[in-house]
């Protein structure tokens, strides 16, 4: 289920020098591969750990990517002498039936945090169709965590541009959709304002949502003011095996996940913030969402109350909407028409040259030129 | 049987809104249904975050628009209904 990632090849070669990401897979790869055994390695990018996986053993490798990346692995594969142990599959995990299960999958589908798109849905697919009985799925737990705390520069997005400026102009109305953005970052430990705690545990082995909603209390460490608070994940590839984005260890690929609050709230030390974190799965990716209730601790009265979301970061307009609405009933358009007389046409053995000259013909005033065609049967076959 | 309009109402929890432009857009966070609210239905969803009877947002609309009662308080409380249908406001 996971679709076209973007990742350059650079970006993969990142990932490949993070450490102590790579060391720990690779270490968990090591030890779960036994001889003869199969291995299929989901979001595989141009499938490094397909190529460690062979080199550790393994009889048959799985390498499944959407992505135009993946076609290095045939270059990548015969430089290693693997070419005849691993099959390359260049579509959805969630679309792949394999003639033997694996005993071991491999992923990091992980975006800054592991509820990301996806993956929580590809693994759920993956463990029940693709591994084996027995088999292991690595990582095999992330422990999700969070603290409050005071980052300036991460906040300043969220009030700088959007407070009276220079220009002598009132943008105050975006404010309230920059203040719902979430951003990636990379916090040191002094941002603190609470001691982390765990916020939830995702273990993909018994995992059956993707979606969570956990309630936290937060206990200021010390007196300061809080902006935002901090989401970051400590990842268990195999029992023993681990690595943690938590501030203050070494920086991964990942971040950590700053959520803004509405407004900074000034904190004694003991005093605390409950927070609602609710991650909806919505479509492709997630909406996040963070109530967040701060009382009084001499009245017990309600001192600062947030709902945000970042639903509430994107300008929504409810006509635009109706086209997702079971109740629209849409009007043909010639774009329709002209996608009509493609799909027509495709399959009578004309090349895409033949079709889009008769496309620009039939279609004079949307595609004038035949280059125009084109590029638009072109923009039709990428969905296909 | 008191009157729809004259009980208090609170929006869900589940409910997240978006307004711009005199226009709201509501997310069901439980179920990931949009909803769409034009100027009047915005004013309502407004009037009960703000905690206002739906009897209170109708003087509002009143003294706003050129339209009878009888109609606005009838919109108000179909409208209402499918706010509680859609689990998007409970009586609080």
């Amino acid at each position: 289920m996971i679709a076209p990632t973007g990742y350059s090849i650079s970006d993969y070669g990142e990932m490949i020098v993070c450490e102590p990401r790579m060391s720990t897979y690779v270490e968990a790869l090591k030890q779960a591969v036994t001889p003869g055994c199969t291995v299929i390695d989901i979001g595989a990018g141009f499938g490094v750990f397909a190529l460690l996986a062979c080199k550790f053993g393994a009889e048959s490798v799985v390498a499944i990517e959407t992505d135009s990346s993946i076609e290095l692995l045939h270059e990548l594969a015969q430089a290693n002498g693997f070419t005849d142990r691993i099959t390359i599959v260049r579509d959805l995990s969630t679309n792949f039936t394999p003639e033997k299960k694996a005993d071991v999958i491999i992923s990091d589908l992980r975006g800054t945090v592991p509820l990301y798109e996806s993956h929580i849905p590809t693994i759920m697919d993956a463990r029940e169709r693709l591994l084996a009985d027995g088999g292991k799925l690595l990582p095999q737990r992330d422990n999700l965590r969070i603290a409050m705390v005071h980052a300036a520069d991460a906040y300043r997005p969220a009030a700088a541009p959007w407070s009276p400026s220079k220009f002598g102009i009132d943008l105050s109305a975006g404010r309230r959709f920059a203040i719902n953005d979430s951003s990636k970052e990379y916090l040191k430990p002094d941002t603190f304002v609470s001691d982390p705690v765990e916020l939830t545990t995702l273990d993909y082995r018994t995992i059956s949502d993707p979606n969570i909603d956990c309630t936290v209390e937060l206990t200021a460490s010390h007196d300061s003011e809080a902006n935002g608070l901090l989401i970051w994940f400590d990842a268990e590839i195999a029992d023993g095996l681990t690595y943690s984005n938590c501030p203050g260890e070494p920086e991964l690929v990942y971040g950590q996940m700053f959520l803004p609050l509405s407004e900074p709230i000034q904190f004694k030390r003991g005093e605390t913030m409950r927070a609602r974190i609710r991650a909806m799965l919505l479509g492709a990716d997630y909406t996040w969402n963070w109530d967040c209730e701060v009382r009084d601790p001499g009245t017990g009265a309600v001192r600062h109350t947030f709902r945000q979301s970042t639903f509430l970061r994107e300008v929504h307009v409810p006509a635009e909407l109706q086209n997702g609405s079971n109740l629209r009933v849409p009007e043909k358009t010639a774009q329709m028409d002209i996608d009509r007389d493609f799909l027509d046409l495709v399959g009578e053995g004309r090349s895409l040259g033949d079709i889009a000259e008769a496309l620009s013909k039939k279609h004079t005033a949307q595609l004038p030129t035949v280059e125009q065609a084109l590029d638009h049967v072109a923009n039709i076959m990428r969905r296909y | 049987m008191t009157d729809i309009l004259d009980l208090e109402w609170k929006v869900s929890d589940e409910a997240v809104a978006n307004q711009v432009g005199g226009e709201t857009v509501i997310l069901h966070l439980g179920n990931g249904t949009y909803y769409g609210l034009d100027a009047i239905g915005t004013t309502l969803w407004e009037g009960l975050k703000d905690g206002k009877l739906p009897s209170e947002v109708c003087d509002q609309i009143l003294a706003e628009y050129d339209v009878q009662r009888q109609k606005v308080e009838d919109d108000l409380r179909s409208f209402l209904g499918k706010l509680e249908e859609h689990e998007l406001v409970e009586n609080s």
